[in-house]
C-alpha cells in the first residue's frame, strides 16, 4: 500500500505546511465495496485517506464546488487564498483541465495529488451477481474478490470479470495535469473496445433503439444524481429546472425524461471526460454512458479532438474552422 | 381474525386466485434496476434474492408522478384515480411502517386527501417478514423489525415450506376470506413469529433513539452536520427511493387555459427545494439541507406526530453515489455527550 502511505504523506505535508487549507481524496465507505470522497482540512486527518479498487468517486467536482463556495464569502481574499490540493485519478485530472479551459479556476487554484491509473472495481455489477442486499463482507485475496453473503455463502469473483465499465475501455490512464504523480499505470485496453457499446447500440433497428429509449430513459426518478456527479454538469442553473420558460415538464413524464437526457449530455459534448461517474450514480441503472460514449466517438471522428488532455487546446465548441462538418445543417 | 396458509411452491397458484377475485397483483420481480414491484402477469414467482425493491413501495399509495385535477377554461375537475383494487404482495415491514407515516398526513386528522384514499382503501398490503435483513437494515433502531405489522393489511410469515397468512385489517380480512384459504393453525403462527423475534434481537440498536432524537436538534450548529454533508452531491436520490419520504411539487402542464394540475415528489436535499420566487434560498448550502433531512426524520415529524419518520429500511445508504449515511449522521451528532 505505498501509493496510499505516498498519498497521505504528501497531504499531510501540504496541510502541515499550510500549503493547501484543504486536500480532497477518498475515505472507507460504511458499507462494503465501497470508497467516497473525503474534504481533509487537518493534517491529523490525512491517514483516512485511501487508495484503493473502490475508488471510483469523480473528486474534480468537489474542487469546483469548493472553489465556488469560497468566493461566495463575503471576507474572501483571493490574494491570501491557499490551494485546493485533490488526489486526482486522470479522469479527475481531465476534468480539471475542462474547468480550466473553461476559466472556472486557475491553474495556480489547485495542486493536484496525481495517479497512474489501474482499473477500479464494478460495484454494481458485484451487487448484481450477489445481491445488491445480501453483501455481508468483501475482502481482496490476489485478484480475486472474496465476498460472503448475509446467507453464509462466499462468492469468489475474478476481479478481472468485475473491472468497472468505464475503466474497461479506458484508454487515458495517466493524468494530463499533476504537481505530483503516484504509481504506475497500467496498459491501456485493446483500441477495438473502445466504444463497443456505441457501435452495438448502432447496429440494433430504430424499434429496438426507440425500445432502449423507453426501457432505460423510462425508468428514470429525475433525481439528477447523474447530473449532480457530472464533471461538466455544473451550471448554476440547469435547463431543467428553468421555469421561466419551462423547457421541458418538471416531472417524469417520458417526454420529459427523454428531453432531459438528451439535452443534458449534448451540454457535455466535447467535454465529457468519460469518467462514467453518471452511470454510477444512477440508482436505477441506467445505461447513461451509450449517449455520452456516442458524443465522444462523434468528437473524435470529426473533430479530432478528446476533451481534458490539455489546458491549451481550444474545445471544438469554442472555436469555430471554415472547414468543420455541417452535417445537419441545411 | 383471518388467517390462511399457501404452500411456498404453490404462491403463483394464491396470487393468480387473487388476479380472479378481481385484484390487480403486484409482486417483486427482478428488473434492470435490481428489484421493483411489477405487475404479477401468472407464472412462477421466484422471490430468491429478493429483500428489497431499489425504490420503495411508496408509489402506491403516493404515485412519483400523478394529476390531481384537470382544468378546462373555467371548468375543472379532481382527476382521481380509478377505483381498481390492488393486491401488493411481499412488501416489507418497513415500507408498510412508512405508509402508516403517510397515512398520519395524508388520511388522518387534518386535511384527508382525496387522491390518497382512493388508493388507500383499494390496495392490500401484504407484508412479508424478513428472515435476512442486510448490514444496511436497521429498523431495529427506529422502533420497528423485521416482523413489525404497523400499517400491513395481512402479514406474511415464513414457516418452513408454508407461508402463514394473518389478516390485520378490515380490507386483510375481507381479501382473505375472498381468497378461502386452509386456515393457519394458531400455535404455527405462534412459532413462526418467534423465529422473526430471534432475528430482530440480533440486531441491537444503534442509539437510543429517545436520547439521540432532542440530541440532534440541540445541536442544529454542529460541525458535524458540515462533515456528514460534505460529500453530498445535493441530488435526490435518497428521498426518490425511501419509502417515508413525502414532499411533493406541483406544477401545472398544459396551455394556460386547459391542462392538468400535477403533482409529484420532491426532494429537501436539491437546492431549489426552497427556491423562493425572490431568488433568495433560505437553504443554499447543502449542509442545513442535509441537515433538514435528517431533523425531519428523526425530530420534526416526532414533534408533530409522535413517530420516528425514518423506518430504517437502508435504501438511502446504498442509493447514495457518495456514501451519505443516515445511520453515521445521527451517530456522528448525537454521539457524543
Amino acid at each position: 500500500m505505498t501509493i496510499e502511505n505516498d498519498i497521505r504523506a504528501k497531504a499531510r505535508e501540504l496541510l502541515e505546511r499550510d500549503e493547501a487549507e484543504v486536500v480532497i481524496g477518498c475515505e472507507e465507505g460504511t458499507t462494503p465495496l465501497t470508497a467516497r470522497p473525503a474534504l481533509l482540512r487537518e493534517a491529523a486527518e490525512a491517514d483516512r485517506l485511501v487508495w484503493n479498487r473502490y475508488c471510483t468517486s469523480g473528486l474534480a467536482r468537489y474542487v469546483l464546488e469548493y472553489i465556488r463556495e469560497r468566493r461566495r464569502q463575503r471576507d474572501f481574499d483571493a490574494s491570501a487564498a491557499k490551494k485546493v490540493a485533490v488526489v486526482a485519478k486522470p479522469c479527475d485530472a481531465r476534468a480539471l483541465v475542462t474547468y480550466i479551459q473553461e476559466n472556472q479556476f486557475g491553474r495556480e487554484d489547485i495542486y493536484v495529488l496525481g495517479l497512474n491509473c489501474t482499473p477500479r472495481v464494478d460495484r454494481r455489477r458485484v451487487l448484481e451477481k450477489v445481491g445488491a442486499y445480501r453483501v455481508q463482507e468483501a475482502r481482496l485475496d490476489g485478484e480475486e474478490l472474496v465476498v460472503t453473503t448475509t446467507a453464509g455463502g462466499e462468492a469468489r469473483l475474478p476481479l478481472a470479470d468485475y473491472v468497472e465499465a468505464s475503466c474497461a475501455v479506458c484508454a487515458h490512464l495517466v493524468p494530463p495535469l499533476a504537481d505530483v504523480t503516484f504509481g504506475e499505470a497500467a496498459a491501456p485496453p485493446e483500441a477495438e473496445e473502445a466504444f463497443a457499446r456505441v457501435r452495438e447500440h448502432e447496429a440494433r433497428s430504430v424499434n429496438e433503439r426507440w425500445e432502449w429509449v423507453r426501457r432505460e430513459l423510462g425508468r428514470c426518478l429525475r433525481c439528477y444524481a447523474c447530473r449532480q456527479v457530472c464533471p461538466v454538469c455544473y451550471c448554476e442553473e440547469c435547463f431543467a429546472e428553468q421555469r421561466h420558460p419551462a423547457w421541458i415538464g418538471p416531472a417524469t413524464a417520458p417526454e420529459d425524461l427523454v428531453a432531459f437526457h438528451l439535452v443534458r449530455v449534448f451540454h457535455t459534448a466535447g467535454r465529457c471526460i468519460e469518467c462514467g461517474e453518471c452511470e454510477r450514480a444512477c440508482p436505477m441503472n441506467i445505461e447513461l454512458r451509450v449517449l455520452s460514449e456516442k458524443l465522444i466517438q462523434d468528437v473524435k471522428e470529426k473533430f479530432g479532438y478528446e476533451a481534458g488532455e490539455d489546458v491549451e487546446a481550444r474545445p471544438p465548441l469554442a472555436t469555430y474552422q471554415p472547414d468543420d462538418p455541417n452535417e445537419g445543417f441545411m | 381474525m383471518a388467517t390462511g396458509k399457501v404452500k411456498s411452491k404453490e404462491l403463483s397458484k394464491f396470487l393468480e386466485g387473487a388476479g380472479a377475485a378481481g385484484y390487480d397483483v403486484f409482486a417483486p420481480a427482478r428488473g434492470e434496476e435490481g428489484w421493483a414491484f411489477a405487475p404479477y402477469e401468472g407464472g412462477e414467482v421466484e422471490l430468491d434474492g429478493y429483500l428489497l425493491t431499489t425504490v420503495s413501495a411508496k408509489g402506491f399509495a403516493l404515485p412519483q408522478r400523478e394529476a390531481v385535477l384537470r382544468y378546462d377554461g373555467d371548468d375543472g375537475e379532481l382527476a382521481l384515480p380509478e377505483e381498481t383494487k390492488r393486491l401488493l404482495f411481499g412488501v416489507r415491514p418497513c415500507d408498510a411502517r412508512a405508509l402508516a407515516l403517510l397515512e398520519r398526513v395524508y388520511g388522518g386528522r387534518g386535511f384527508r386527501d382525496p387522491h390518497y384514499l382512493v388508493r388507500r382503501d383499494h390496495t392490500v398490503w401484504a407484508v412479508m417478514a424478513c428472515d435476512l435483513p442486510a448490514p444496511t437494515c436497521f429498523c431495529t433502531s427506529v422502533e420497528g423489525g423485521p416482523a413489525e405489522a404497523t400499517g400491513a393489511d395481512v402479514m406474511v410469515y415464513k414457516a418452513g415450506e408454508d407461508l402463514l397468512l394473518q389478516a390485520l385489517s378490515p380490507k386483510g380480512e375481507e381479501f382473505l376470506k375472498e381468497l378461502k384459504l386452509d386456515p393457519a393453525p394458531d400455535k404455527n403462527l405462534a412459532k413462526a413469529k418467534k423465529a422473526y423475534e430471534e432475528i430482530a434481537a440480533r440486531r441491537a440498536p444503534l442509539w437510543d433513539l429517545e436520547r439521540a432524537r432532542p440530541k440532534l436538534y440541540e445541536r442544529f450548529e454542529a460541525e458535524a452536520w458540515e462533515e456528514i454533508a460534505s460529500r453530498c452531491v445535493s441530488c435526490g436520490a435518497c428521498a426518490f427511493v425511501c419509502p417515508s419520504c413525502h414532499c411533493f411539487d406541483v406544477a401545472d402542464e398544459g396551455k394556460h387555459s386547459r391542462g392538468l394540475r400535477l403533482r409529484f415528489w420532491d426532494a429537501c436535499t436539491q437546492s431549489p427545494f426552497t427556491l423562493h420566487a425572490s431568488g433568495h434560498n433560505p437553504r443554499e448550502r447543502k449542509a442545513p439541507r442535509y441537515r433538514q433531512r435528517v431533523l425531519h426524520k428523526f425530530y420534526y415529524f416526532h414533534e408533530n406526530w409522535g413517530e420516528n419518520l425514518c423506518v430504517g429500511c437502508g435504501r438511502c445508504v446504498v442509493a447514495c453515489p457518495a456514501n451519505v449515511d443516515i445511520r453515521e449522521a445521527v451517530t456522528l451528532v448525537a454521539g457524543e455527550e
